[in-house]
């Protein structure tokens, strides 16, 4: 087999695109959404899947006539998704959501031959849509319970954050619950779900807060917690209470949110703003960050991970084995950068299968398939 | 000739004669070589066989032949030669017979002389003999005489030998027999030394002859006695009024009378501490009195005389430290010694000799009258108590951990001597070393605590605190002299920012500048330096001794080192943004304006390149400069940021070196810092204006078809806020203003490559292209499939994936420039310069400008009012930067993403609307 060490994997979409996501409901593939965005064209959703031992990427198309401005692959059906998108009527746009379905069609036959599939013409293919999402004009994001339990989703709006449970035939959904946002400052930028309790962290203007969806009471409140604007949140998926947040001021930061007088750590490897940060989902010691400086930054972040005692334990029997010693224990830092992109990279994710695959998407349309080095593979996994 | 020749002569004569016979007859010496002829005439004088084959011709041999010679002469030679070779041999006859004359007259007179001695001894030693004989006999008798007497008085000898043992030994029993009622009387006159004495002589006496039934008897009396005694003993010991040598003297007695150790020492560490501890409370007490009289003492000296004498005050409060410290020493410190001196001789060192039970009875016996502390500290030496190793070492922790605190005690009262006045520039430093020195000798005069608790070393550590304290305040006054420089002008910027126009005045700031370096300058070369030269000048022995100075420069050098560190650190902690913002914090406290970081990476730029080295060269030049003429220190050379040289002491290079590095680079972060502070202060106006979905909202008030008529006034706000920017920064970072006149003759000539006029120019010169016009189109024509490819394709892949709305020529080689050319960091390293720093946030600008362009959705209208706009920027930024490509890079960049996030089909303006409509606005 071919050593693809180092390689990296291209798709070229036709359009400018800017949101990106891991279908995590199928752990048996790397695949990626991609929703493009283009004002005066009739937008696409690309369903990418990277095949690994062929190191190459299929895509199917569907369509989707408005420019998508986010995109959330459901946790739990592969086929489901919502989109965010803006809906350009002769004099104001509307920002809308919308839960797709892309159908059983595309379930990947497993007899195909991967050379059939290369040759595959691109058709865009229909997307079944189930409903759409009300509430005002400015949905900028849906957040997916990640408890993978289909009760309930999130919407976030310039001013507020609503709570939706689905109903029983998954048709339709409720408004449970609604947390307003004064309007005198600026509209929330982003948010997410805390996988370890019914918690939604949004980021508006410099500030992070959290609020509890069961109880609706804030949790925490982390004040001016970038200079300008938070851009991006992630929770810690292995280890409770930890948050990381990006924004203008080029820092990634990491808080623990019993205790926010102080960030636990300090990233700044940046050089313009940063537009998103992706713990891995798998080893929290990973985390991608990329920005509008063009670059995706993997980094280590082992002494603040859910791994550090696991390597304090080595420490205390050296001896085990000789090639632990050879293969060094991880350090944090910048692992690589890639600059594989020209444009602003506004998003990254992590593949839902192998847990060293990820995916970022520059605005210019590229989509670009990266692995975790192996040096760095070995440290964390040996 | 040939007796001449076989003659047994000395060497020593036959040398004689070779070189007399250089002078007369030069002849001879033809025969042989001269060093052989001596050697052969050596080997005659001994006998040795010749090793040279005889030649009979050779006159010279003994295996001469007259008789061949003559035969053989007269065959070869002529008669001259003859004649001439007669004539030599007669010579040479004569000289040897005159030779051997001489020789034979010496021995003959050496021969005289030998005789006469000989007689002489023979006369000599008749006479002895008889004398001889005579003392033998007078030896013989003498032998006899002493037998005899010896054997007469032999008998009585050991008679008188056994008296003496027996009467000793009554005498012994006397006393033992004595010894109750002297004990007796010993307690009743209180003079329990010599009961111990007494009883210690003789207890093993009475040990060894218990079972006689006399002796026990004795011996109960004496115990019971001794029992009083030793209470009486404890008594005195435990009284409250007690000494520390009074206390010391019992706690020998009881040693001495074998009480069990380990509970004597729990006793007498438990006493001592008391006792110490009190005394050193009086001690204070008494010290604080001693000031109070002594201030009294002042006072009245200056009640009587004028009031002008005040100021010597402080003189004298230092000499004031100084008594209460030689007094604190007097009282206290040499108590501690002494307790610490017997108390290891007590119970720490483990018993030498058996000489203890011994030694009391050869101290000279004291009369009861006399003190009994000068017995105790006689016997001091040699009474060890018995205790095994681990009752040792129990007992060793405990004393240990007592001095600890008492000398922790003490050091703070010579700390709260050691007081730094609250200007520390009035500090005398040579009294506070006199002080500590005079601290260093009486604690070395203090031999046990030294040895035993290490108090040299704790001293020390007092020396070596008060050092790097006394450096450190030092040096931190001018840290905190040029941060409060900084804080107050960032409040009269906050100020003023608030009351009046956001324009303070800055054309102080290069004067404000230049005082503060100076002012920071003169205070480490003047004030400071002066006291660290009067600390090195000092003359008390302990900074005079080997390794003092050094010591002392070591000190004040990492002090100093680490000074210049908390500045650079201080200083990029007081710029650097504060994340969180604590809830508890005053909202109305603003962050210092950024305007304090451009003048605080000028500072420490100037630092780097000037005033370091300036100043450590003058700390070289005072504080090294005599060690340097005895230790051949040579000097390394260093040059400033003008270029200039510099010579450095060798200790110090090393330090300027990393310093100017440190200073260089905190002052090249704090710039960046102000960079970034300014950038995103204009930023945040375009983020303003370009909110999403608020451009849309402004064009629906507009009617739909107009044309834009001016340019959107913040960007003249933003051009004012960089030109006042500018003024700042050049005020800071120097450089002649541009004159813009050359300038913006140029910018008509670089107009057309404004991205946004490309497709207008464009569109006239193709003839009216839809495709131009219209890229979108074209691109959907374009042969075009999902490229799925690695990276190494990435180069064919992207001119295709990246839309690219302006198709000319132009847009053509810029695209691929940007290909080509490095990325453009937006918040990276600023050039240290005017146009570097404006270059950093103009960058910033622009970049946010396209981030927020694409973040909306444009109409026609708006998408013409941006480039109206872009063109305006494009003329007015040109008077900042250098080097244009990067701008124009960003600005296409920026048409691009408009011309993309633009939901109608974009009509761009021509140019010459687009100038006429920028042209109005700028005369506007």
């Amino acid at each position: 087999m071919v050593d693809n060490e180092g390689r990296t994997c291209v798709y070229g979409l036709r359009h400018q695109a800017r949101c990106l996501t891991s279908v995590v409901a199928d752990v048996d593939h790397n695949k990626f959404l991609v929703g493009s965005q283009s004002l005066r064209r009739e937008n696409e959703i690309h369903l990418l899947e990277f095949h690994e031992d062929e190191f190459e990427i299929t895509s199917s198309v569907f369509q989707h006539s408005e420019e998508v401005w986010d995109i959330a692959a459901c946790p739990l059906q592969s086929d489901l998704f919502f989109t965010c998108y803006k809906k350009f009527d002769s004099n104001s746009t509307k920002s809308k959501a919308n839960l797709w379905s892309m159908g059983k069609t595309i379930s990947e036959d497993p007899e195909t031959n991967p050379q059939d599939r290369r040759t595959q013409v691109a058709t865009s293919l229909p997307l079944e849509s189930i409903f759409e999402v009300d509430g005002d004009a400015t949905i900028k994001k849906i957040l997916w319970d990640p408890k993978k339990v289909l009760t309930n989703f999130v919407s976030i709006h310039d001013y507020v954050l609503n709570v939706w449970s689905f109903d029983d035939q998954f048709a339709s959904a409720k408004l449970l619950s609604a947390f307003e946002f004064p309007s005198s400052a600026g509209p929330l930028a982003t948010g997410a779900w805390n996988p370890h309790k019914p918690e939604i962290a949004v980021g508006k203007d410099g500030s992070i807060s959290g609020w509890d969806i069961k109880s609706q009471s804030q949790t925490f409140n982390i004040n001016e917690a970038h200079s300008i604007l938070v851009r991006a949140l992630d929770f810690n998926p292995n280890k409770p209470n930890q948050i990381a947040s990006a924004g203008d001021d080029r820092k990634v930061r990491f808080w623990d949110i019993r205790n926010t007088s102080k960030s636990i750590k300090e990233i700044s490897d940046h050089t313009h703003w940063i537009w998103a940060v992706a713990y891995n989902r798998f080893h929290d010691q990973l985390l991608l960050s990329s920005g509008s400086d063009c670059q995706v930054n993997l980094q280590s972040i082992v002494s603040i991970s859910s791994a550090t005692f696991q390597y304090n334990d080595y420490d205390d029997n050296k001896s085990e084995d000789e090639y632990k010693e050879i293969i060094s224990k991880p350090t944090d830092g910048l692992v690589r950068t890639y600059d594989q992109h020209e444009d602003s990279v506004y998003s990254v994710a992590w593949s839902a299968h192998d847990p060293w695959v990820f995916c970022s998407l520059s605005y210019d349309g590229r989509a670009v398939i990266n692995r975790v080095p192996r040096e760095e593979k070995y440290k964390i996994i040996l | 000739m040939a007796t001449s020749a076989t003659s047994p002569t000395s060497p020593n004569s036959q040398e004689q004669s070779t070189s007399a016979s250089m002078h007369v007859t030069p002849h001879i010496t033809l025969t042989l070589p001269r060093k052989g002829r001596a050697k052969q005439l050596l080997k005659e004088f001994y006998g040795l066989p010749d090793g040279k084959k005889a030649d009979p011709l050779d006159i010279d041999f003994s295996a001469f032949e007259a008789n061949k010679y003559i035969d053989n002469m007269l065959a070869e030679k002529h008669l001259s030669e003859l004649m001439q070779r007669d004539n030599d041999l007669s010579t040479e006859i004569r000289q040897l017979d005159g030779d051997m004359k001489t020789l034979v007259y010496e021995n003959y007179s050496k021969f005289i002389s030998a005789t006469d001695t000989i007689r002489k001894m023979k006369s000599n030693v008749e006479n002895m003999e008889s004398e001889m004989d005579q003392l033998s006999q007078s030896i013989n008798n003498i032998s006899n005489v002493t037998s005899s007497v010896n054997s007469a008085l032999g008998l009585k000898r050991d008679k008188i030998r056994q008296l003496t043992g027996v009467h000793d030994l009554l005498k012994k029993i006397q006393f033992i027999f004595e010894l109750p009622t002297r004990l007796k009387h010993c307690l009743d006159q209180e003079s329990y030394a010599q009961a111990v004495r007494y009883y210690a002589k003789t207890s093993k006496l009475l040990e060894h002859y218990r079972s006689l039934s006399v002796f026990s008897s004795i011996e109960m009396e004496c115990k019971e006695i001794m029992d009083k005694v030793t209470k009486r003993i404890r008594e005195n010991m435990t009284n409250k009024n007690a000494t520390g040598s009074e206390i010391t003297d019992c706690m020998t007695l009881l040693i001495i009378l074998k009480e069990p150790p380990q509970q004597l020492a729990k006793e007498y560490l438990e006493l001592q501490k008391n006792f110490l501890t009190n005394l050193l409370n009086t001690t204070i007490e008494e010290m604080s009195s001693l000031s109070l009289e002594s201030s009294q003492d002042n006072q009245l000296k200056s009640d009587n005389s004028d009031h002008k004498k005040e100021p010597s005050s402080p003189i004298s409060s230092k000499k004031r430290a100084k008594n209460k410290l030689s007094f604190l020493n007097q009282k206290f410190l040499k108590e501690l010694n002494k307790f610490v001196e017997s108390f290891n001789g007590f119970f720490l060192t483990p018993p030498r000799e058996i000489r203890e039970a011994k030694s009391p009875g050869k101290a000279p016996v004291k009369s009861p009258g006399k003190s009994p502390r000068s017995a105790g500290s006689d016997i001091l030496r040699v009474v060890t108590a018995n205790m095994d190793s681990d009752a040792r070492d129990i007992t060793r922790q405990d004393f240990l951990e007592f001095v600890d605190v008492i000398a922790k005690e003490y050091f703070n009262i010579v700390d709260s001597l050691l007081e730094f006045p609250e200007k520390i520039t009035n500090l005398n430093p040579s009294t506070h070393l006199q002080l500590l020195n005079d601290l260093y000798y009486a604690t070395l005069s203090c031999n046990s605590l030294c040895t035993v608790a290490k108090f040299e070393d704790r001293v020390n550590e007092v020396i070596a605190a008060w050092e790097i304290k006394f450096a450190k305040s030092l040096f931190g006054i001018a840290e905190k002299k040029l941060m409060e420089k900084f804080t107050k002008y960032a409040e009269k910027v906050l100020k003023k920012d608030s009351e009046t126009s956001p324009i303070p005045q800055i054309q102080d700031l290069q004067s404000f500048i230049l005082d503060m370096e100076t002012t920071f300058a003169d205070y480490l070369t003047g004030d400071c330096l002066r006291l660290l030269e009067e600390c090195i000048k000092s003359e008390t022995p302990m900074i005079q001794k080997k390794g003092g100075i050094d010591r002392l420069l070591k000190r004040f050098q990492t002090q100093f080192k680490e000074f210049w560190h908390s500045i650079a650190q201080s200083s990029s902690n007081y710029v650097a943004s504060v994340h969180p913002i604590p809830i508890t914090q005053n909202p109305t406290q603003s962050p210092p304006p950024p305007i304090i970081a451009l003048m605080m990476s000028r500072i420490l730029l100037d630092f780097g390149e000037i005033i370091v080295i300036q100043v450590y060269m003058t700390f070289s030049n005072i504080l090294y400069n005599q060690r340097n003429n005895y230790k051949h220190g040579l000097g390394v050379e260093i040059y400033n940021g003008l270029g200039e040289r510099h010579t450095i002491a060798k200790e110090l290079a090393h330090d300027v070196r990393e310093i100017v590095g440190i200073c260089k680079d905190i002052a090249q972060r704090v710039l960046e810092r102000y960079v970034e502070v300014k950038g995103n202060q204009i930023s945040s106006k375009i983020i303003n204006i370009y909110i999403p979905n608020s451009i849309q909202k402004q064009d629906e008030k507009m009617d739909k078809s107009s044309v834009p008529e001016k340019v959107t006034p913040i960007w003249s706000e933003i051009i004012t806020d960089l030109v006042y920017i500018e003024k700042e920064v050049v005020m800071l970072y120097g450089g002649p203003a541009e004159e813009e006149g050359n300038k913006e003759a140029e910018n008509l000539v670089e107009k057309r490559l404004n991205p946004f006029l490309q497709p207008g120019t464009s569109s006239n010169a193709g003839g009216g292209d839809k495709s131009l016009l219209s890229p979108g189109t074209a691109l959907v024509k374009s042969p075009y499939a999902h490229s799925n490819s690695s990276y190494s394709s990435i180069s064919s892949t992207r001119s295709r994936t990246s839309p690219n709305p302006f198709t000319s020529s132009v847009q053509l080689t810029s695209h691929i420039d940007k290909l080509f050319s490095d990325r453009i960091e937006i918040y990276g390293i600023v050039e240290m310069s005017v146009v570097g720093i404006m270059m950093g946030i103009i960058k910033i600008l622009l970049k946010t400008w396209i981030e927020m362009i694409r973040l909306n959705t444009l109409t026609n209208r708006s998408f013409q009012q941006l480039q109206v706009d872009s063109e305006y920027m494009r003329i007015k930024l040109w008077r900042f930067i250098e080097d244009e490509r990067m701008m124009n890079t960003m600005l296409q960049e920026l048409a691009s993403s408009a011309f993309k996030r633009c939901a109608e089909d974009p009509l761009p303006l021509v140019y010459a609307d687009i100038e006429m409509i920028v042209t109005g606005s700028v005369s506007y």
